[in-house]
């Protein structure tokens, strides 16, 4: 498999498996894929921002990782194979957060653990790292990690405003709101209003992109 | 070679699970020496939240060498008290060590860790930790009372999962600051601090304050919390009231007994 | 004996795995469009649930915990190896999934017609992995206490696909805005199915 020709290192397929999950290609609205755990972290920005960070690294470390080895891999064991590149990095992320960003490694306490079994990142080592190149498939997890990031911060973004009135652990509503009788929906905070959001996320985008839409 | 054979499955998962314990152990053993530094910061940035001398994240920029200088200064005596309010002095690496399985310690109640700060010369404050269940899991803080046993200096409460917006709010100044002034001793016997529905439910009220609206269920265990844990403390909090009271009784009667002195010396 | 009762109740109805974690939703979304396809997915998840979580607990108490392997010499009572925790939980998962399909193909091949299909399913379902790492950090005092919380969780489960994929198919019949068709309804649905499951909340026992 020595094929000479050179691609460049962002050749318009690579581009494409990096900016395709970030709109019409979405994991979460298209694949439907990953909503798991990580919707339980989304009530407040700050630790959909960490979750988003972790599981990009996950997805493209592990999707490198794979592709590198996907000649070696047996295929009767493939999937614990899988299972364990993926939670030995899981655990790399689990133990970083732990040493440097104590305080928000607490707030997502069980859900990094959960990484491990992000349909997302089983899904792409299955759908595309163990049928491609290292770097196409690096990029491809990048890509789907952050479509993912995206939905997840755009969700908490929601959900800190309305269900807290603050962004960032910053306030943002004006005392005077509050004066007037304006008050925080404590329904957005609790379980089911990311569900809801989500949902309603879904229906915009399919809105806009037409072809997805289920018959 | 054939790659479905077991031997070659059996070497590649053999191989496999080596390099991956091998790369894990390395990283757990190099990062351990600072996770247990942060849980230990933690800690002692807790209990400094109790005695009004805690830091916000962005006051200070070398936050972790800040809270361990401060911890130094004010913190002056760590103890281990049993269920009879015998104090044995211990180092603070054994007591802040105790904080990590609280659960424990209150259920064989044989060594409770107790942090004694002096503020001033004249200013002892005595922190106790306390540990319980809220809504989905383990709620825990410290609580600062002045050298009168009774009443709270400060309060801090942590969590780990309530509900964030409702439940969680107990980790808010708003909700701490109101615990300051509060006693536990109602004419000398032990009253606790109830938290009471409403806002403004518990103004004027010394043994209560206002639980967190929307999150009963979290404030409950608050409320259980408070009134196990300190309550284990009581004999304890009891034997340095009477102390106290033997004090200021030894030094009304040395101070009588001067005064008498004085008077026959006066009448001679 | 009360507080198994009581963390069996809580697990079905309070922490539902579904409402108040999302614990699964891939397969939860993708198996609830039949009711027949939904039990068989339900059921699988209990059974496993119900057997992983126990072995873990096992693993977790008398290896993995700080201190845990004190039973092999007390010169070993300062080793910590919950940092292997997630690779050990996932092994175990995978293992018994991929032995319990064995032994349902070789024994129970009508079983295995209706129900193997959806056991690869499972060792990447959050709900399995959840259920045990939950166990861990919620440090259940006995195994009693966390195999009642593994039935619960699973049945929770089980619960909430089945109610799930009898609302589906009679969406079948209803004007759903047409972006909305499919997914889009299924996350509104489980979030009002969730906050129905929210009376639930703060029941003791």
């Amino acid at each position: 498999m020595s094929t000479k020709e050179k691609e460049p290192l962002f050749s318009a397929k690579n581009m494409n498996a990096l900016l395709g999950p970030l709109g019409r290609n979405n994991p979460i609205l298209v694949q439907v894929l990953g909503i798991c755990s990580a919707l339980a972290v989304t009530a407040k920005l700050k630790p959909a921002f960490v979750m988003a960070l972790s599981v990009t690294v996950v997805t493209a470390f592990a999707n490198l990782l794979i592709s590198l080895m996907r000649r070696g891999i047996p295929s009767r064991i493939r999937i614990i194979v899988q299972l364990v590149v993926v939670a030995a990095l899981v655990i790399l992320v689990d133990q970083v957060l732990k040493a440097f960003v104590y305080d928000i490694s607490k707030q997502l306490s069980v859900f990094v653990g959960l990484i491990i079994t992000n349909c997302i990142i089983m899904g792409r080592l299955e759908a595309f790292a163990m049928g491609n190149r290292p770097w196409p498939s690096f990029l491809d997890g990048i890509g789907n990690g952050l479509g993912y990031g995206l939905i997840l911060l755009v969700v908490a973004f929601f959900r800190e405003l309305l269900g807290s009135g603050t962004l960032w652990g910053y306030p943002v509503v004006p005392q005077w709101c509050y004066d007037h009788g304006y008050a925080n929906n404590g329904l957005m905070i609790l379980p089911p209003m990311a569900l809801i959001t989500v949902g309603i996320i879904i229906w915009i985008h399919r809105s806009r992109n037409k072809d997805l839409q289920e018959k | 070679m054939n790659k479905q054979s077991n031997t070659y499955i059996i070497t590649y998962a053999t191989v496999l699970v080596v390099v991956v314990a091998a790369v894990l152990s390395f990283a757990a053993i190099e990062l351990q020496p600072r996770q247990e530094a942060n849980v230990k910061i933690e800690k002692m940035g807790a209990i400094l939240g109790a005695i009004g001398k805690g830091v916000s994240d962005t006051a200070v920029s070398d936050k972790d060498r800040y809270i361990e200088q401060t911890f130094g200064t004010y913190i002056t005596k760590t103890l281990f008290v049993d269920s009879l309010g015998n104090a044995t002095e211990a180092t603070t690496e054994e007591v802040l060590g105790a904080l990590n399985d609280l659960p424990a310690v209150f259920d064989t109640k044989t060594a409770m860790p107790v942090f004694v700060a002096t503020l001033s010369d004249d200013a002892t404050e005595y922190v106790v930790p306390l540990t319980g269940k809220g809504l989905w899991g383990a709620v825990w803080g410290y609580i600062a009372l002045n050298d009168d046993c009774n009443t709270v200096a400060g309060a801090v409460f942590d969590h780990k999962s309530e509900t964030p917006g409702l439940g969680a709010e107990i980790t808010t100044a708003a909700f701490q600051e109101q615990f300051v002034g509060k006693r536990i001793f109602k004419d000398g016997r032990f009253e606790s601090i109830d938290l009471l529905k409403g806002k403004g439910s518990s103004a004027g009220n010394p043994y209560a304050v206002d639980a967190i609206s929307g999150g009963t269920l979290t404030s409950n265990g608050v409320k259980a919390m408070l009134r196990v844990c300190l309550g284990d403390y009581v004999p304890f909090f009891e034997k340095v009231q009477a102390a106290a009271a033997a004090a200021v009784a030894a030094a009304d009667t040395a101070a009588c007994e001067t005064t008498t002195e004085n008077t026959e010396g006066g009448a001679k | 004996m009360e507080n198994i009762l009581n963390l069996f109740v809580k697990s079905i109805f309070v922490e539902n795995m579904v409402f108040a974690f999302f614990f699964g939703m891939c397969s939860y979304i993708a198996v609830s469009k039949t009711v027949k396809t939904a039990m068989g997915l339900g059921l699988a998840v209990i059974f496993v649930m119900t057997v992983t979580v126990p072995v873990n607990y096992l693993l977790n108490e008398y290896v993995l915990e700080r201190g845990a392997l004190s039973w092999v010499s007390p010169s070993m009572a300062e080793v910590d190896l919950s940092f292997l925790s997630f690779i050990v939980f996932i092994a175990v998962i995978a293992s018994i999934v991929q032995l319990v399909e064995m032994i349902v193909e070789k024994f129970a091949p009508g079983l295995y017609s209706s129900l193997g299909i959806f056991l690869p399913l499972i060792a990447v379902n959050c709900a399995i992995m959840g259920g045990s790492l939950f166990m861990q950090e919620r440090a259940y005092a006995h195994i009693g206490e966390a195999t009642a919380f593994a039935v619960g969780s699973g049945i929770g489960w089980w619960l909430a696909i089945i109610g799930m994929a009898a609302i589906r198919e009679k969406l079948t019949y209803s004007n759903i805005p047409k972006p909305l068709k499919g997914v889009g309804i299924t996350f509104i649905i489980t979030g009002l199915m969730g906050i129905a499951f929210m009376i639930f909340l703060g029941i003791q026992l």
